[in-house]
């Protein structure tokens, strides 16, 4: 079973795509086709506080290029699309990151607290998703047919 | 010519999600520019003047609350009206802002229309 905190982060990826592009993942039923992809995108931020967090996302590379039409309002084969996808991967770790930090802290919280610049690399697909999709604070939802994992651990990645 | 407005931002989709919201919010003739950090943003408002800065905050090269602390310090951009536009969590960082002079914030994630709306808004009650 997933932890709270794995699903707090996916609550908050879905907050983050409803918002920011009209995709409403749901939670995921099936997670083993992901891992047949050779390449994977891992998208991931830091955030330093009391207490830091690293959030992290494993997706196909794809799911950039297909979020990335949805803000632009363009086809999903659409070169600008294929081109803004690691972007649209970090801005969404950007916003996530946000969105579960502020739970965490509070609305009226005035704790010191500082975002990292997101980060995107590609991996190689069974064995990361593996070992991502294992981990307890791993939550995993379905976004129009694109699988996405996503993990919260402390900020050292431990 | 219509209104000149710089989005300052270092992610390339969200510089385009908006200014793809400005084109399409009906501003007359509307002037982008764009800056994806904040020592482009100080350079491309002292050479463009424009009427409104949309920033963000978190950026390499300089971020933006230094960014928006220099051109709010600087007589010949302290009048340029600077929204923030931010996945910035942390309130106390906000709250220095507003009292530096900042005219407005807009939260990460945004929808278009909130975009919209807070730029309108700003440029002098245009609905």
């Amino acid at each position: 079973m997933n932890s709270i905190e794995a699903q707090r982060a996916g609550e908050a990826l879905a907050l983050a795509l409803e918002t920011a592009a009209f995709i409403s993942p749901l939670p995921a039923e099936e997670v083993a086709p992901v891992a047949s992809q050779d390449r994977l995108a891992l998208a991931s931020i830091v955030w330093r506080g009391t207490p830091g967090a690293l959030v992290e996302l494993l997706v196909a590379p794809e799911f950039g290029g297909y979020l990335a039409a949805a803000q632009l309002g363009v086809e999903e084969q659409a070169e600008e699309a294929t081109l803004r996808g690691p972007d649209a991967l970090k801005e969404l770790m950007n916003v996530t990151a946000a969105l579960l930090a502020r739970d965490q802290l509070g609305p009226e919280s005035h704790a010191p607290l500082v975002l990292g610049i997101p980060r995107y690399v590609e991996v190689s697909g069974p064995q990361a998703w593996r070992e991502f999709t294992g981990d307890p604070r791993a939550d995993i939802l379905n976004a129009d047919g694109h699988l996405l994992a996503i993990r919260i651990r402390n900020e050292n990645g431990l | 010519m219509g209104f000149s407005i710089l989005i300052v931002d270092d992610s390339a989709i969200t510089r385009a999600v908006i200014k793809r919201t400005i084109l399409m919010s009906g501003l007359p003739d509307p002037v982008i520019h764009e800056a994806e950090h904040g020592r482009a943003g100080l350079a491309a408002a002292a050479q463009f003047r424009p009427d409104l800065i949309l920033a963000d905050l978190q950026m390499p090269e300089m971020d933006g609350l230094e960014m928006t602390l220099k051109l709010l310090a600087d007589p010949g951009t302290r009048s340029i009206p600077v929204v923030v536009v931010s996945a910035e969590p942390s309130t106390s960082t906000i709250a220095r802002l507003r009292e530096a002079g900042v005219r407005g914030h807009v939260a990460k994630p945004f929808t278009p229309e909130t975009i919209s709306r807070v730029i309108k808004e700003t440029l002098g009650g245009i609905s």
